[in-house]
């Protein structure tokens, strides 16, 4: 059995996560409870008017894991009425950033008004901190080169405590540690997460300890989301997949796992 | 079925399959895929950051700024290192940048990762929950210690529970990463077969 060719695997992996995409199972998806906590703190804390810094800080690689998110977190901030700034300390951020805007766009809400990209910051946690403690003068144009004095939704703004709420959407640095110590801590502004998979493990202990109030974790925590906001997408519509998915690496594992007993138990009985 | 007529849609599609050609074999349609990758991906960033030094720098600097000559010739003398004789002046920057770093991390990471950390973990002992964060938390610091006493059974058995501590973190980083990669490619499925090919609804 260790003699399988990998492109066997690799097969079975296409057909198994194919199949459910065409022809969907309609397998149950419970609600997380840090994608609950999450949409209640929404919920609860955002009223109309309030400002919401939003931050769009992965490459793209992870980005079909965390892109998804912004989606349904960006309609229920504007459904409650937030006004949602976006930055970003990746490069490639403030692209991701006008996608997830322009569908907002599209729903009539005004740049510079409901909504505004601030674009991408170079120099990583150092970036951070200049850009905590003095917005304008960090950022003084935009994604779109508007002059921030220009901006409706920019005036009055000059650092972080200005916010009523970050949600940061993150893959890898900087990352939640980042924010937590440069932003959510000095400044004390609630902080809201929404990580890539892989570094989920790491940003859980800032959830146990209160200091972010909610994480969305990969793309199972924006098809939770897009569940609880009522706005099914991509992310919703790959659940069964990723489920059919899972089942095959654990039985890939087992399969695995079994032969290599065997083989070691015969190969003891042979001497 | 209904086949897209977006390029845009066809050019991601094409090259997806080029990348997703090396689970055959290493072929040509994978190195150019790659390739192209690369070379966007640093085109990119690279804009992103002329585009940042004009904005930050350069235009404040001809609006007569005279401060922002520090950070443009600190940035230049990073690329002392390429001349032969001059490759010491690269260290100047170096070790601000390594300095400020770390000043700017320490700034911020004694409350926020060490004592509200170790706020988190004390915790009444009264659930399930509690009592492995607890005993875990005091069981990986126990395999940490590599000094006199460490042979005591009390610790021995700590440094025990910390090593299963550790595993089942490892091994949930592990599924959390396989998740993550299953995730990755359901998106390229659902690009190939959805967006480009038409067949997923």
């Amino acid at each position: 059995m260790q003699e399988i060719d990998r492109r066997v695997i690799y097969a079975l992996l296409w057909i198994g996560l194919l199949l459910p995409l065409v022809k969907p199972l309609g397998l149950p998806l419970p609600i997380s409870s840090r994608t609950k906590q999450c949409f209640e703190y929404i919920e609860k804390n955002i009223k109309q008017g309030d400002l919401v810094l939003m931050s769009f800080d992965y490459s793209v690689g992870p980005s079909p894991d965390v892109h998804p998110q912004s989606f349904p977190v960006l309609e229920h901030l504007m459904k409650r009425g937030a006004r949602v700034v976006a930055i970003s300390f990746q490069p490639t951020g403030p692209m991701f950033a006008e996608e997830a805007l322009k569908s907002q766009e599209a729903k009539g809400k005004v740049y510079g008004v409901d909504f505004v990209n601030l674009g991408y910051l170079a120099g990583a946690e150092g970036a951070l901190v200049a850009f905590a403690a003095d917005i304008p003068k960090a950022v003084p144009k935009d994604f779109r080169g508007n002059s921030l004095d220009a901006l409706p939704i920019m005036k009055g703004v000059k650092n972080a405590s200005d916010f009523k709420l970050l949600f940061t959407l993150v893959a890898a640095t900087p990352g939640i540690p980042d924010w937590v110590r440069q932003v959510q801590g000095p400044y004390a502004v609630p902080m809201l997460g929404g990580v890539g998979t892989q570094i989920a493990p790491m940003s859980e202990p800032f959830v146990q300890s209160g200091q972010i109030k909610g994480l969305l974790i990969g793309m199972r925590g924006a098809a939770e989301y897009e569940k609880l906001v009522q706005m099914p997408g991509k992310s919703l519509a790959a659940m069964d997949s990723q489920s059919i998915g899972h089942i095959l690496v654990v039985t890939f594992i087992l399969l695995g796992n079994i032969a290599y007993l065997a083989e070691k138990s015969l190969a003891k009985k042979r001497g | 079925m209904r086949i897209s007529t977006d390029p845009g849609i066809w050019v991601s599609a094409l090259l997806c399959l080029g990348i997703y050609s090396f689970l055959i074999k290493e072929n040509p349609a994978y190195r150019t895929a790659e390739h192209i990758f690369v070379g966007l991906a640093a085109g990119y960033s690279m804009a992103m950051g002329v585009s940042n030094v004009t904005q930050k720098a350069w235009n404040p600097l001809m609006k007569g700024d005279v401060s922002q000559i520090i950070p443009l010739v600190l940035g230049l003398l990073l690329y002392a290192r390429f001349l032969k004789d001059l490759s010491w002046l690269a260290r100047i920057p170096l070790s601000l940048l390594v300095g400020i770093g770390v000043g700017v991390v320490m700034r911020g990471v004694v409350v926020s990762e060490f004592i509200k950390q170790l706020g988190a973990t004390m915790l009444p002992l009264n659930s399930i929950d509690n009592n492995i964060i607890f005993f875990g938390v005091l069981g990986c610091l126990s395999y940490f210690l590599f000094t006199k006493g460490v042979k005591s059974s009390a610790i021995a058995f700590g440094s025990r529970v910390g090593r299963y501590t550790m595993m089942a973190a490892f091994g949930a980083a592990v599924g959390n990463n396989i998740q993550g990669r299953i995730s990755l490619f359901i998106s390229q499925l659902q690009l190939l077969f959805g967006d480009w090919l038409g067949i997923i609804k």
